[in-house]
This record gives C-alpha cells, sequence and structure tokens, in this order.
C-alpha cells in the first residue's frame, strides 16, 4: 500500500522525493516506470477521499520548481502539459481514480500557498568528476587543467553571475600569462604587453561547467611536451603553491619577491576576484607529471589572505614630487589643478586633496609655488600599461617650505 | 513501563525512539486543539474513521508528525492547500510517549503516544 494511485492510467509510480511532511508526504515528486516525473500535492481533504494534484513536469522546470526559482503554486498554475486531479477514495472498496483537470479550475486553496517555495539546492549541471579524475584526464590529454569550484552565496542552482564568473576568468588568465612571464626569463619586463610566445603557452580553455556549486573546468590550449612540462604546468604549479595554506608570511613574501611585483599584483587580483565570489572556493591542479592538487580555500582564509597580499604587493606605486612650479590651472568646482615645473618641463595635471583645496583657494593664476604632487602608478593588466594619476597634496608660496 | 496502543504494531515504537521531550509545534484544526487534531493514521483505521490503509509502514503511520522548530513548521503549513487551513499549536511533550526524527526536515519528528496520552491538552494555538 502506499499514498499514491494504483491501478490507474498514471501507471506505477514511487515517491521519489518528499518535500513536505506531514503525517505523510503532502508534496513530491512520483516518478512512473515510464520515467515520468510529477509534482504532486494534496489539495483537498474529504471524509470520503482526498484529492491530490498530479502535474507532469520536465527536470529542466523541476529543477526550477526544487530550487525555488518557481513557486510551486506557479508551477501548477502554469503546467508545461496535462494536470491530473486524483481521488484516493478512503472506501477499500472504491478504485482510485484519476480525470484531467485544468488549472484555470483549480481554487486557490487547493494549492500551495504563493509565499511558498521549496528552496533546495539543486544541481542543474551534471556533478563534477572527482578529483583523482581531473589527474587521470590530464594524464590521458597531456595537458595541464585546473578547477576552479566557487560557492556563490545564495544561489541554489548550478548557476553564477556572468559578470563575476567572467572577471574570475580573465583575471584566471591574466595570472597565468604574469607567472608564465615571470618563470620564462630572470628579468621579466614589468610592463608592455604579454609576449605572445608567452601567451600562447599560458594561454586556457574553459572545458565544461559542472555542479555542485559552480565548477569550471580549465585545461591549457597546448599540449605539454614530450617530458610532460609546460609553461602552464610550471605557471599552475607556482600558482597552487603559492594558495599553500601550510606556508608561513615570509614563506609567501619570498615567492612573490620571486615572481617579481607584475606577477606578484597578478596573483594579488586573481585572489582579490576569489575573495570577492562571497564564499569557498577549492582549487584542483593536475598535469601529466604530477598528482592532483587540492586546495581548499574557505571564504575567511580567502578574505585574510586578500589582506596579507594587499600589504605586501599593495595595488598602486605611489611617490612624490616637491619643487617650485607655475599653477596654471585651478577649478576649485571640479577640484582639478594643473602645475608646471619649468625648470623640469614637466607639466602636472590631476585632482586637488581636500587638505590642499584651501591652499589653492588663496593661490593666483600663473605664480609659482612650492608644490608636492602624489604621483601614483598602477599597472593596466589588458594592456600591460602603467596608469599614472597626479594628485595636488600642498601648494605653499614659494620659499616657505623646507 | 510505558503502555502503547492497540493499534501499534509489534515492535513500535522503534528502539531507536528517545523519549519525549520539551516543547514541539503541531498543525491543528481546532482552538483549542482537540483529541482528533493528534489521531494517527493507524489509530483513525483502528477507529473506523477511515477505512484503507494507504500507507507502507504500519509503525511511523502510528505516530504523529510534530517539529521542533516554529519556522519549520510554518513552512510545511504553506506546501498544501488542506495545510494552509490548519493552525500552528505548540506543546509539551516531555514525558508522555517517545519520538525519533525523521524525514529529510531536521526539526520534524514523529511522536509515539502512549495509550492514554494526556500531553495533547498541553497543545494551545500560539498567535
Amino acid at each position: 500500500m502506499s499514498w499514491l494511485p494504483r491501478d490507474t492510467i498514471l501507471g506505477e509510480l514511487t515517491i521519489e522525493e518528499t518535500f513536505a511532511f506531514y503525517d505523510g508526504p503532502r508534496l513530491f515528486v512520483a516518478r512512473s516506470l515510464t520515467d515520468q516525473a510529477y509534482l504532486v500535492a494534496w489539495a483537498t481533504e474529504g471524509e470520503d477521499s482526498d484529492f491530490w494534484l498530479y502535474m507532469p513536469i520536465s527536470t529542466a522546470r523541476l529543477a526550477m520548481v526544487r530550487s525555488g526559482g518557481i513557486s510551486a503554486h506557479r508551477a501548477f498554475l502554469d503546467t508545461e502539459g496535462p494536470l491530473w486531479g486524483v481521488t484516493l477514495s478512503h472506501d477499500p472498496e472504491q478504485p482510485d481514480s484519476v480525470e484531467p483537470l485544468s488549472p484555470a479550475n483549480l481554487a486557490d486553496d487547493q494549492l500551495p500557498a504563493p509565499n511558498y517555495s521549496i528552496g533546495l539546492p539543486t544541481e542543474t549541471k551534471p556533478h563534477a568528476v572527482s578529483v583523482d579524475e581531473v589527474g587521470i584526464r590530464a594524464r590521458q590529454e597531456g595537458r595541464t587543467r585546473l578547477r576552479l569550484e566557487v560557492e556563490i552565496p545564495f544561489y541554489l542552482r548550478t548557476e553564477a553571475p556572468s559578470r563575476l564568473i567572467g572577471q574570475l576568468l580573465l583575471s584566471t588568465q591574466n595570472t597565468y600569462d604574469n607567472i608564465g612571464l615571470a618563470l620564462s626569463s630572470d628579468d621579466p619586463p614589468q610592463r608592455g604587453p604579454i609576449p605572445t610566445d608567452i601567451s600562447m603557452q599560458t594561454s586556457s580553455q574553459v572545458l565544461e561547467l559542472a555542479a555542485a556549486s559552480f565548477v569550471i573546468e580549465l585545461a591549457a590550449t597546448q599540449q605539454d611536451d614530450l617530458l610532460g612540462d609546460s609553461l602552464f604546468a610550471q605557471a599552475t604549479q607556482q600558482l597552487v603553491d603559492l594558495l599553500d595554506q601550510s606556508l608561513e608570511i615570509a614563506e609567501i613574501t619570498t615567492k612573490l619577491q620571486r615572481l617579481r611585483p607584475r606577477a606578484a599584483k597578478s596573483f594579488r587580483r586573481f585572489v582579490t576576484e576569489l575573495a570577492g565570489t562571497g564564499g569557498d572556493v577549492s582549487m584542483v591542479a593536475a598535469g601529466s607529471t604530477f598528482e592532483p592538487i587540492l586546495r581548499e580555500l574557505p571564504g575567511d582564509r580567502l578574505q585574510s589572505l586578500v589582506s596579507l597580499l594587499t600589504s605586501l604587493v599593495p595595488e598602486a606605486d605611489t611617490y612624490e614630487v616637491r619643487g617650485l612650479m607655475r599653477l596654471y590651472r585651478a577649478d576649485l568646482e571640479r577640484k582639478v589643478f594643473g602645475v608646471r615645473d619649468e625648470a623640469a618641463d614637466v607639466s602636472y595635471e590631476g585632482k586637488i586633496s581636500d587638505q590642499a583645496v584651501a591652499q589653492v583657494d588663496h593661490a593666483t593664476i600663473n605664480e609659482a609655488y612650492e608644490a608636492l604632487i602624489l604621483v601614483t602608478t598602477v599597472l593596466d593588466e589588458v594592456v600591460g600599461e602603467e596608469k599614472i594619476t597626479y594628485q595636488l597634496a600642498q601648494l605653499a608660496p614659494a620659499g616657505t617650505t623646507s | 513501563m510505558t503502555s502503547w496502543p492497540d493499534s501499534f504494531p509489534e515492535g513500535c515504537p522503534p528502539g531507536d525512539a528517545v523519549e519525549a521531550v520539551g516543547q514541539m509545534y503541531r498543525l491543528v484544526d481546532s482552538s483549542p486543539p482537540s483529541s482528533s487534531d493528534f489521531a494517527s493514521h493507524a489509530e483513525q483505521l483502528a477507529a473506523g474513521t477511515i477505512k484503507k490503509r494507504r500507507w507502507a509502514d504500519d509503525c511511523a503511520a502510528a505516530g504523529v508528525s510534530v517539529y521542533s522548530d516554529v519556522t519549520a513548521v510554518e513552512t510545511v503549513r504553506l506546501s498544501a492547500g488542506p495545510l494552509r487551513k490548519k493552525m500552528v499549536a505548540i506543546g509539551d511533550l516531555s514525558g508522555s510517549g517517545v519520538m525519533k526524527q525523521t524525514g529529510a526536515t531536521p526539526s520534524h519528528h514523529t511522536w509515539w503516544r502512549p495509550a492514554n496520552d494526556a500531553a495533547w491538552t498541553t497543545f494551545a494555538v500560539s498567535a
């Protein structure tokens, strides 16, 4: 015996998953021998019989309902196909019966409440292969693989924001390029585009997306050489080495120094992107000649790593320029300035700092002043060019500063 | 020694059920709750209120659902039309029968009430 109808056109059914249980299953998924899934809800309680709704449901729609993307209430009103009403009699002499229903004829109190959602984590992609399998595939394909698994808060399906994943992928590739560049030379250029011969060796491909959480499988575009080595493999090992949780701060510092500022900053930006997902991250790296390496990176660990890397490898290089300069532009409304060091034949334009606003307000255009300029340089990873900005920090009458 | 209703099958309640204790929530049809709000399927079958045995597990059908968490019971109340008409009641099960966590929801428990149980009288519809 069971809570399911017997000897009806719905066939032989079994309960696959129960979403709501109260003195028996009340909202659940049943599946027929012919593999048809039904979303089933208790609709009416009667003295002689109970009435149930049986709605055939596709795998994709079921994933949406299960994860709360579509409420159960809406699912029964907006069916993909037929809707069946099933009467289960309390009388042993009465057979169970099935009748076609129109959603339009359903009463609201026969349905789950409009504000009720199931809201269970639901994998909508095939589950990712095991860590060992990543290693096997790397050897079979003769190329290094990297798996990134990000846990994005409040996402119940195997879905992720395009912007976040796009930035993460770009940051991953930039990190490979810059670590690859650092590994390829004793004195790698710290600015300028990544040389093509390097970027060809460090380029990666997205192979597939998988569950659980959100799994991105990447692999080197190029195969390893006959010895199982490649710049991509070396960069991968360097990357996972830097993410080893057992490293002391001094060890991280030494490793970053070896990489030089450009790759170190790129690694810091990569970790910042990982931390920006807001959840735990895990990474699996495997190559033709090295066994799979798993790095589990809890969200709080990522945040503290970002803090550490930001102090070790700050985003911007800032230095001061002082000198006697002619003020040729001052716009206090927009807080922008222009000064010229006539002796050095250099002009500076940029923002006026808050502490310098009053000084500029009392200054006269085309007069010479002792100026303090803060120069900030940031490397744009996409083009490899440094972006320089100037800020006027102080403007004093000539001869008043030492 | 606890005396169980005659409607309980042999070996029921299960050996891994624990002594019922603490405040639990149940959905009821009336305020104040009546004894019929606490009748298990097995009791109803024995009393002739229902005539058809729908369940596979007689021991599970001899118990009733209670929740330890008000949010969970409110959620299940919204999950099906007939449950939406019911009210949430809270009562103290301590010393009356045994219970066991059952089902996928951690706060869902099956409560096996002893013969002549009076704990149901402690239940009152919560605001």
